[in-house]
């Protein structure tokens, strides 16, 4: 099975919509790639700013992603000069975070495994919930 | 001896050790699985001395695998091990999309695993050296400990090396 096999396999909507792998495997998570941090895992007991609450919730990640200078927003379109990011969420705990390209495109590094580049809502189901806050920064 | 009985009835070393030793006669050649989970670690020359002893001889060959493995496990021992394998690989492969600690380490097969207990520990250790993610959380947990300075924090790399460090200090074999 292939590494886009095995993908379309855990998230059905990748069948519909553009998606293309664009990394290997490594040490970082979605977490961090939202923030471009290719090195560190970012979760309590790893790598978490003290000044935001630990915790799981979808509410603690806003309360995260609120410290690193994001706001909420309504919206998924690109928009100039502001980075947007995508919060998955299932019964209220956090499960994933993508973020927007400057070609309306989304990036998500999923789990251990690799970086994707996909359609906004391609990730949403069984494994990850669905996408329940957007936010976005200014760049 | 019990050591050579133990490796011949159960191909612990891929081939019989006494098959070995009668085609090359006075040269041991020791061919060691390093997949092989019968064995924790042990250094290279306390291996030598074991197979020298065993076969009366005077020279050993290693030729492939990992020179720090190696001493027989009781059956105890051995049951933890191959328990261990089972329910860490189907934990990775379960595991490997998820990005959150509630996902990973809340999981039943992990929390099999850390319910495993101190056993484990130089198994977990030995994995930390190819570092990944997975077994941070289940040292902390099994031991009390978190020898990871706050600056390294999430680094996995440097995570690593702190629980090594660690494992060395505590005096195990890795």
């Amino acid at each position: 099975m292939t590494s886009e096999d095995r993908l379309k396999r855990i998230f059905p909507r990748l069948h519909s919509g553009y998606f293309k792998i664009t990394s290997e495997p490594d040490n970082y998570n979605c977490v961090a790639w939202a923030v471009q941090d290719v090195k560190k895992w970012w979760q309590p007991l790893f790598y978490w700013p003290k000044e935001v609450p630990e915790g799981y919730s979808i509410d603690n990640y806003i309360a995260l992603y609120e410290y690193l200078g994001f706001e909420r927003c309504d919206n998924s379109s690109l928009e100039e000069g502001y980075e947007k990011i995508s919060l998955y969420a299932k019964n209220g705990f956090f499960k994933h975070v993508s973020r927007q390209l400057k070609d309306g495109y989304w990036t998500s590094k999923l789990g251990e495994k690799e970086d994707i580049k996909h359609s906004y809502d391609s990730l949403t189901g069984d494994m990850y919930g669905g996408i329940v806050v957007l936010m976005k920064k200014r760049i | 001896m019990k050591f050579t009985e133990q490796m011949t009835d159960r191909r612990m070393l891929g081939t019989s050790i006494k098959k070995q030793a009668s085609q090359c006669k006075t040269r041991h050649t020791l061919i060691i699985d390093s997949d092989e989970p019968d064995y924790l670690c042990m250094s290279e020359n306390k291996v030598k001395e074991i197979i020298s002893n065993a076969f009366a001889d005077n020279s050993t060959t290693l030729l492939r695998g990992t020179p720090e493995l190696l001493r027989p496990l009781d059956r105890l021992e051995r049951d933890y091990v191959k328990r261990y394998n089972e329910l860490s690989e189907k934990w990775k492969d379960e595991i490997c999309h998820f990005s959150t600690n509630v996902d990973m380490f809340f999981h039943p097969k992990y929390q099999q695993i850390i319910g495993m207990g101190p056993k484990i520990i130089p198994l977990l250790l030995n994995e930390l050296k190819n570092p990944s993610v997975h077994w941070f959380w289940a040292l902390n947990s099994i031991t009390g400990e978190d020898p990871v300075p706050q600056e390294k924090k999430g680094d996995i790399s440097e995570m690593a090396k702190s629980w090594l460090k660690w494992g060395e200090k505590k005096g195990y074999d890795i």
